[in-house]
């Protein structure tokens, strides 16, 4: 997983619950990387996990949450650094339905090694989509987080809702509406 | 603060560091990473530099140099782009002002033309296309072209090029050779002459005089063989021959032999028989031309018959004469040996008168002698028996002046030296003593002079013998060449020595003719074939 996840991350935690909290999630963690990231690095996904799951242990939100409002977040950082990007979009539902043909395959270009999950889209109409995530990540809150911001991001709204197809939730279908 | 609030600064303040140099590592690392990227592709631009470079020289170069003519068109056939063979074919220059191919068509090759760019347009290209082109200077010109169309990057057409050949020595040798081939056709199938065409003895080619001799059709000839149309009797003789032919000793004879027709008939025929040889020397075909010789053979049958005819009847004749000149000569010598005796016996009792009769009678058998001699020799007077040796016509003349009766008051003057002839000693001797005879019995005046003179011609000598006699008037010119005829009839003259003169010359195939002035003299020309 790439480092700029991480360091978002830690700097979101440091924002919202202080620089004491991600001393504790780092210390807690068994860490390869010993808690140092660097955005431009690539560390392992089951260090995200600790640290997400210890955070979740010491706030007592549980991790879906966590990751959904961090997703939120981290909308913000694309938005900042590659407007290029969601700049070829004027509706969430084209933006959303070309996360795997488009969005990701540019992703892949400044990142070359990115982990990314595949979405399939299931059904589109102009204002409906119905994708399936597939990741053995299994990080759908993130993706959900993702999503939402997305229809801010169109001065509009949506709803969105989720369907874990396993327990794992490696597979979830997402179905998404335009609200009018 | 607290110690725990330092621990966990100092903890952040070294995951930081950590992370800091993390990151320079990193950055050092994709740096040294573009770096040799960088030269890499700056590599890679040089050799694809260089190659594109290559390339488009080699195309150049293949552009200027292909002798055919190389054309880059749009697609409504302005010219974009042409080499220096095609500025020669077409005679424009495209310095001189833009040129569209349509303007080049010839005429009536235009339809042929756009059918075929509709083909170009729709397969993409069109091959072994063939038309007329008028240049600028409007010279007529074949040519072949073969065209493709050139794509841009989304396969849509955006030109067409050509390479364009320029067929038309070509294309006028073919109308050449055809017109050749025709004109050959027309020879042979009208030759008079039967020509067969052989190979191993199989008849691969008759013409049409061939086939009326033997009978046969064109179509059933072909089915035969040399042999099927032989008579076996002949085989021998042909089969000599072949074998020298086909051991490379001769390339052509001639044989006469004899055809079998379609109805079995026969008929004899001269062929002429000759080889077309491959490059190594053994035999392509045979040609054989046929005569049919029936009809020669026959005159030929028919002219030995007549001459052996001609020649039995001429010795036939010779001994005739012979006999009779004997038979008729001997009772005059008996007359002549009884007028002497009479004469003898009666020297003393026959008066004046009779002793003259007596002795005109004596001349008058010796005339009749010599007229039956003479008779004789006019008709054995032939080209057949006549000897043909040198003969040195001064010696000839020492002889006559020696053997000749010359009276005291005429005198015979070789004005040159004489040739040599060749031909019948005799003949010849009569020749000039019938002439120089005549000449001494001309003579009127009181001194006499015979003259002999030669001219040499191209193909003759031409003679002439000269005497101040009587002359001869113009009127008898002809007549005196005639048996019997003569100016005077004089005892000595049988009238025959003359026609005999002309005879012996036109033997040799000369002439005779005279001059003469009548008083004065008389000369005789004639002339006499040279070796």
């Amino acid at each position: 997983m790439k480092g700029i996840v991480f360091t978002e991350f830690l700097e979101l935690v440091e924002e919202k619950f202080g620089l004491a909290m991600v001393d504790t999630i780092i210390e807690s963690s068994d860490l390869e990387s010993k808690g140092v990231y660097t955005a431009i690095g690539t560390y392992s996904f089951s260090e995200m996990l600790a640290l997400v799951t210890n955070l979740s242990k010491n706030t007592d939100i549980p991790v879906d949450q966590l990751l959904t409002v961090y997703a939120e977040h981290f909308f913000g950082v694309i938005e900042k650094s590659y407007p290029g990007l969601l700049a070829t979009y004027s509706d969430p539902i084209e933006m959303l339905a070309s996360i795997e043909d488009h969005i990701h395959i540019e992703v892949r270009k400044i990142y070359p090694d990115a982990e990314l999950p595949t979405f399939t889209t299931l059904e589109r109409t102009e204002t409906t989509l119905v994708m399936l995530y597939k990741s053995s990540r299994a990080m759908y809150s993130f993706g959900l987080g993702l999503m939402n911001k997305t229809f801010e991001h169109f001065n509009t709204t949506g709803t969105i809702v989720m369907e874990k197809l396993n327990d794992a939730g490696t597979e979830v279908k997402f179905s998404i509406s335009k609200n009018e | 603060m607290s110690d725990s609030e330092k621990e966990i600064l100092l903890r952040a303040l070294a995951r930081e560091k950590a992370a800091r140099k993390q990151s320079e590592i990193i950055l050092e690392q994709k740096s040294a990473e573009l770096f040799s990227l960088t030269r890499e592709l700056k590599e890679s631009n040089f050799k694809l530099e260089g190659l594109v470079k290559e390339q488009t020289s080699q195309l150049r170069g293949v552009f200027e140099n292909i002798i055919d003519a190389y054309v880059v068109m749009d697609l409504t056939g302005n010219v974009l782009k042409m080499n220096d063979a095609a500025t020669e074919l077409f005679e424009y220059d495209l310095e001189d002002g833009d040129l569209n191919v349509v303007s080049l068509i010839y005429r009536e090759d235009i339809e042929y033309a756009m059918t075929s760019y509709d083909g170009l347009m729709k397969d993409g290209y069109f091959t072994n296309y063939k038309s007329r082109i008028f240049t600028k200077n409007k010279h007529l010109r074949w040519v072949h072209i073969n065209a493709s169309l050139i794509y841009d990057d989304d396969l849509n057409p955006i030109a067409a090029q050509g390479i364009v050949r320029d067929i038309t020595e070509a294309e006028s040798s073919a109308a050449l050779i055809t017109e050749q081939q025709n004109k050959l056709a027309a020879i042979v199938d009208y030759s008079t002459l039967g020509i067969i065409l052989t190979q191993d003895g199989a008849i691969i080619q008759t013409n049409r005089a061939a086939q009326e001799l033997m009978l046969f059709s064109e179509a059933e000839l072909l089915k035969l063989s040399v042999k099927n149309i032989s008579i076996p009797d002949d085989f021998p003789a042909s089969k000599e021959f072949m074998d020298q032919m086909n051991s490379n000793k001769l390339d052509h004879f001639v044989i006469k032999k004899r055809y079998k027709r379609k109805d079995n008939s026969h008929f004899w025929a001269r062929t002429n028989v000759a080889a077309v040889r491959n490059r190594d020397g053994s035999i392509k075909y045979q040609v054989a031309l046929i005569e049919d010789i029936t009809e020669q053979l026959k005159s030929e049958e028919e002219r030995q018959k007549l001459l052996g005819r001609l020649e039995r009847s001429n010795h036939e004749l010779e001994e005739y004469a012979h006999i009779v000149s004997h038979d008729l000569k001997s009772p005059l010598r008996s007359i002549y040996a009884l007028v002497d005796w009479v004469t003898e016996d009666n020297r003393d009792t026959f008066n004046d008168e009779s002793n003259q009769n007596m002795t005109l009678i004596r001349s008058t058998l010796a005339k009749m002698d010599q007229l039956i001699s003479d008779v004789l020799e006019y008709s054995s007077l032939n080209s057949e028996g006549l000897s043909k040796r040198p003969i040195d016509i001064n010696e000839l003349m020492v002889d006559l002046k020696q053997h000749l009766f010359i009276p005291d008051h005429i005198s015979i003057k070789v004005k040159q030296k004489l040739p040599v002839i060749m031909g019948d000693e005799a003949r010849l001797q009569q020749l000039f003593q019938n002439l120089i005879q005549n000449a001494i019995r001309y003579i009127d005046k009181d001194e006499g002079l015979i003259e002999i003179d030669v001219k040499e011609k191209k193909k003759f000598y031409q003679f002439a013998i000269s005497d101040n006699g009587i002359g001869i008037a113009d009127e008898y010119h002809e007549k005196i060449f005639q048996i019997f005829q003569s100016l005077k009839k004089s005892k000595e003259s049988t009238g025959i020595g003359l026609s005999i003169v002309k005879k012996i010359v036109n033997l040799y195939q000369g002439d005779i003719w005279l001059e003469s002035k009548v008083g004065e003299g008389t000369t005789f020309y004639f002339t006499l074939r040279k070796i």
